[in-house]
């Protein structure tokens, strides 16, 4: 099948001579290779969780060891830590952070936002029957397999997992501090993984320009496709420069170059800083990348669930792009210890704090679309509204790290943990669990158990903010990130209870998962089947059934309307329901 | 009340393939490459970056306790020609292919002369690199050497996809369609571009 | 909730010993309250919604949010926080940073110099013993000790022997990373004697937990009589031929 012209006959309006073509028929091109986009987002999605369960596992031991240092492991240590009787290990310890960090950011959040969510919904949403490139789906999807193989191979090394952080700076991530193949290993994991984002970013940017049906302007676009479309384009652009890190500190290990080893008086060297700037040029903008598709599915659903038009959509968009643009140039604020020089530090300042503004807006906007709406609390919007609340107090901290002043105190310190726990991972985890929620009718078939999901928003938002907020106190007390046991310092001993609290909400928070995993999994067997409309929405992906027709549409929609065409009275008499489909022309 | 204005923009927004056929699958084709392509480029802005803040940093070059390295001049103008030559052989194959949907007979002429130019291009950096070891420069002799060792590797390995993409065109039994050549023919011109920039920071400055 | 938590946090601070770490507390303090805040009201508004706003037999207000009211709201949400917190912090930051972490004695004769060493794992100090030249057979070398005059500014040049570490002092509100290759430089002025800890702050090894060192303040008199021992037990330890033990340098001047 060829990658390109597929999709250019499938946009066709259906007529006899090009009728809409059929799924393929092998079990290997159906379900295994399969060009799909649904599919495809899928197997994002199915991927995704089960590295959300390996990556949460790991925070549980961490938290464990956190809590009890020194104690072995209930019921699994004897298992994962025979060499030390159960017990956390130093050296294991430093392997858990790695590993946790690393799965949640790049094998667990991309895959099931972007990977899964973006190809499942993007088509959808924007009329098409399908990406642009659906081959280069396929490949991104199994570049992103073989990743995960490799980083799985990575825990079972001679000298043990990767361990040099997720970030993992030189030189402790060259030959001088890890010796062994793990983290040569981990590098090649994030190349591959980074080329499944690319691939992804060139379809996603592609189609959203050229596949858009006829009528979908680009302000007629549901919020979600707009995170998704500038989360690829910040991928496009800023993840090739974390592949150029990762080939430097490849070469580095491998063949011997001096790149981030540092000189000496025997033999010249290069320059380990060099490292954290190609890194953190990634690493700002790919925070936002994880949060941009959270933030456009807020926005929508904020507006579904309030029965009321986005509050100041442009605006909204228009902050979008200002931060997109300002994640640029803010990268600096991760390495103001570094000896920079003060104008450089003042400068990443003033720029890192400018995002404020925008972000500021994100919020009022989100206010002013639930304000005198007629509000439904179901568990999508329950969990839109939390990761509005979560992403509030997680985005205020940031400002604490913006200020060079307060984030020479409070850098590599737990303030730092909690206040990224708050934004990226609470604010992008209740994000993908909204998505989860929303979409599941859509992609499935199937409804999920309301009760159900209620109780397990209300537990994980709760144990979310006792969790990482009380993070932040122990920050604040000076308490430093990756420490194998805190007691080692006087000044941190005062703050062991404190520890064991933000363990107990944790491992509440890890409990509670269970009512999702048992949800999805019943819902997916035996919910209730799914109307095409259950939410009673009118963007494009729920006028077809659920799960949809292999080829999406049968005629390519004609768009009228923007995709909030909610509460509008006019409409509410010509059609007696409170929603205007985005394919059906509006009353007159 | 919607406005009228609503109505009136629901023209057909510039760019939409429903009307399909072979230009709008070439402008698809077109802005995917783009987009991948700007991609690239920056892998290689970000390695140029390194290079230059590492040199910048030094306060000679190479680096104070390093040797020279070998200019290489020989090898490394051959290589440079033979990148402009194959970047010239594949012009004339997207040529070819834009005048029509059928494959002119020039087209596999063009392709299999650039693939050429291609493999010769990636023997002399073999060469040159062999030739630095010969001299006694590795790539843990220090940081000029790291510079000249990767760059040339990374740039090597995407010169052996262009290549190797020329001949998956070449063995394609139908007539490479029109997209898909130009999305080769673009990437080559990239890979050539950045040799060039490669060459002036690296190997003249 | 949030206060009570803003509060909650003050008493948290390790006990202030430096001479600039009110400023920093005054600013630590300026962001808790102004974001705690600003988060209530958020959580307000979003609460009194939920509260007011919620169920179906409610008729959804229909707006776009497009009205110069509606601007407006967004234009001055904007506003106050760029200039009520962002500009504040920026400038009172900037103005402390100017007058503290920024401004290293160079030229001043009453700097304590020290040279870090930091490894895995431990804290490596060099005194320049009482020729005051770094590098020499008088130098004073501690492991983990670090003893500095209280009132007087304590200047250190730090590198590291293998990874990069993090010279971190809580009770001094600073930090500066230790890289291996290069000098990076840390000052600070004790305002009180005592004894305080020194925290590795960038992950290192797995035994990064236990890079603890110790930092005394002493009196002038106390610190001149630790010199005099340690510069008799240094004499006696100094052995010309191990090269490796001579990794001090000369002291960098400000670039």
């Amino acid at each position: 099948m060829d990658a390109c012209t597929v999709s250019e006959e499938h946009q066709r309006p259906t007529d006899p001579a090009h009728p809409a073509p059929e799924p393929p028929a092998s079990f290997w091109r159906q379900v295994v290779f399969s060009t799909d986009h649904k599919v495809i987002g899928r197997q994002f999605l199915w991927l995704g969780l089960v590295f959300l369960a390996v990556a949460g596992t790991l925070a549980m031991l961490i938290r464990w060891q956190l809590a009890h240092p020194g104690a072995p492991v209930p019921l699994v240590g004897g298992l994962l830590f025979p060499a030390s009787g159960g017990v956390v290990s130093p050296a294991a310890y430093t392997a858990l952070f790695t590993m946790h960090g690393t799965i949640m950011i790049f094998f667990a959040l991309t895959p099931i936002l972007i990977g899964g969510f973006g190809n499942f919904c993007l088509p959808l949403l924007i009329g098409a029957r399908d990406m642009a490139f659906p081959v280069l789906n396929m490949l991104s999807f199994w570049t992103m397999f073989a990743a995960t193989a490799i980083l799985t191979a990575s825990f079972f090394t001679p000298l043990g997992p990767p361990a040099a952080g997720w970030t993992s700076y030189p030189t402790l991530s060259t030959a001088v501090g890890a010796p062994g193949v793990a983290q040569t290993l981990w590098v090649l994991a994030i190349y591959l993984n980074g080329a499944s984002s690319v691939m992804g970013a060139v379809n996603y940017i592609t189609t959203v320009i050229r596949f858009r049906a006829p009528g979908m302007t680009f302000f007629r676009m549901p919020l979600t496709v707009w995170g998704l479309w500038l989360a690829s384009i910040l991928n496009a652009l800023f993840v090739p420069v974390l592949a150029a890190g990762a080939v430097l500190l490849f070469f580095d290990r491998v063949f011997g170059t001096r790149f981030f080893i540092a000189g000496s008086a025997i033999k010249p060297g290069g320059d380990p800083v060099l490292y954290q700037h190609l890194f953190w040029i990634f690493g700002h903008p790919e925070v936002y990348i994880l949060i941009l598709p959270a933030w456009g599915i807020a926005g929508d659903l904020l507006s579904f669930f309030s029965r009321k038009p986005a509050y100041g959509y442009k605006v909204t968009v228009g902050a979008l792009i200002a931060i997109v643009v300002l994640s640029g140039v803010v990268y600096g604020h991760h390495m103001f210890v570094t000896g920079m020089s003060p104008l450089l530090g003042e400068g990443f300042m003033v720029l890192t704090m400018l995002i404020s503004v925008p972000s500021v807006i994100l919020g009022v906007g989100w206010l002013g679309t639930v304000w005198r709406g007629s509000i439904r609390l179901t568990t999508p919007m329950l969990f839109a509204l939390g990761l509005v609340t979560v992403f509030g107090l997680g985005g205020f901290t940031g400002l604490f790290l913006a200020d060079v002043l307060a984030d020479v105190y409070l850098h590599d310190t737990f303030f730092v943990v909690g206040h990224f726990h708050l934004t990226m991972s609470a604010a992008v985890l209740l994000g993908a669990f909204a998505a989860i929620y929303f979409w599941f009718p859509k992609m499935f078939g199937r409804m999920m158990n309301e009760p159900l999901g209620k109780l397990h928003f209300a537990l994980t938002l709760v144990t979310v903010i006792v969790t990482f907020g009380l993070q932040l106190v122990l920050g604040y007390a000076g308490m430093q990130r990756r420490l194998v046991d805190p007691s080692a310092y006087a000044f941190l001993r005062p703050l062991m209870p404190l520890n064991r609290v933000v363990s107990q909400a944790a491992f509440v928070m890890g409990a509670a998962q269970v009512l999702f995993v048992v949800n999805f999994f019943y819902s997916l067997r035996w919910g209730p089947r799914a109307p095409a409309n259950p939410w009673q929405v009118g963007t494009l992906e729920w006028t077809v059934s659920s799960p949809p027709p292999h080829h999406n549409f049968a005629e390519i929609p004609r768009v009228f309307v923007g995709p909030h065409e909610l509460g509008n009275p006019a409409v509410k008499a010509a059609r007696g329901v409170d929603f205007q489909p985005q394919d059906q022309e509006p009353p007159a | 009340m919607i406005g009228s204005d609503t109505i009136r923009r629901a023209a057909i927004p510039p760019g939409s393939p429903s009307g399909g056929g072979e230009a709008a699958a070439r402008a698809t084709v077109t802005v995917g490459m783009t987009v991948a392509l700007a991609a690239i480029a920056m892998t290689f802005a970000a390695l140029l970056l390194a290079y230059g803040i590492v040199r910048v940093q030094a306060p000679t070059w190479p680096p104070p306790g390093e040797l020279p390295l070998p200019p290489l001049w020989t090898l490394r103008l051959l290589a440079t020609v033979l990148a402009v030559a194959g970047s010239a052989a594949m012009h004339v194959a997207a040529r070819a292919g834009r005048t029509g949907t059928a494959a002119t007979a020039s087209a596999p002429l063009a392709l299999g002369a650039a693939m050429l130019t291609g493999v010769a291009f990636l023997a002399v950096q073999v060469a040159s690199l062999r030739a630095l070891g010969a001299a006694g420069v590795h790539p843990d002799s220090g940081l000029a050497a790291s510079v000249v060792y990767a760059l040339t590797a990374f740039h090597g390995l995407h010169a052996l996809v262009a290549v190797m993409l020329s001949l998956a065109l070449l063995m394609a039994r139908r007539p490479a369609r029109p997209g898909r050549l130009l999305a080769v023919v673009a990437f080559w011109h990239l890979v050539t571009a950045v040799w060039l920039i490669v060459f002036g920071a690296v190997f003249v400055a | 909730m949030t206060f009570a938590v803003a509060l909650a946090l003050f008493p948290a601070l390790p006990r202030d010993a430096s001479a600039h770490g009110h400023g920093i507390d005054a600013v630590l303090g300026y962001l808790t309250i102004t974001t705690a805040v600003a988060f209530s009201l958020m959580l307000l508004i979003l609460l009194a919604a939920l509260v007011l706003h919620r169920g179906r037999d409610r008729v959804a207000h229909y707006t776009h949010g497009v009205r110069p009211r509606d601007r407006a709201a967004a234009i001055v949400a904007g506003a106050v926080v760029l200039f009520g917190i962002d500009a504040v912090a920026v400038v009172r930051s900037a103005s402390a940073l100017r007058s503290g972490f920024w401004r290293y004695p160079d030229g001043d004769p009453a700097a304590y110099r020290v040279e870090v060493t930091a490894q895995q794992w431990a804290w490596n100090f060099r005194y320049p013993g009482a020729d005051g030249v770094f590098n020499t057979p008088d130098d004073i070398i501690t492991l983990n000790e670090l003893r500095v005059p209280a009132g007087r500014p304590v200047y250190l040049q730090l590198t590291s022997k293998d990874v990069v570490h993090s010279f971190y002092l809580p009770n001094f509100r600073t930090k500066i990373d230790a890289i291996p290759g290069t000098v990076t430089r840390l000052w600070f002025q004790p305002k009180e004697t005592g004894t305080f800890e020194i925290a590795c702050a960038q992950h290192c090894g797995a035994w990064h937990y236990k890079m603890r060192g110790e930092l005394t303040a002493l009196t002038e008199q106390e610190l001149v009589r630790w010199q005099g021992r340690a510069a008799a037990d240094a004499a006696l330890r100094y052995d010309a031929a191990d090269r490796e033990a001579h990794d001090g340098w000369p002291w960098m001047p400000a670039p």
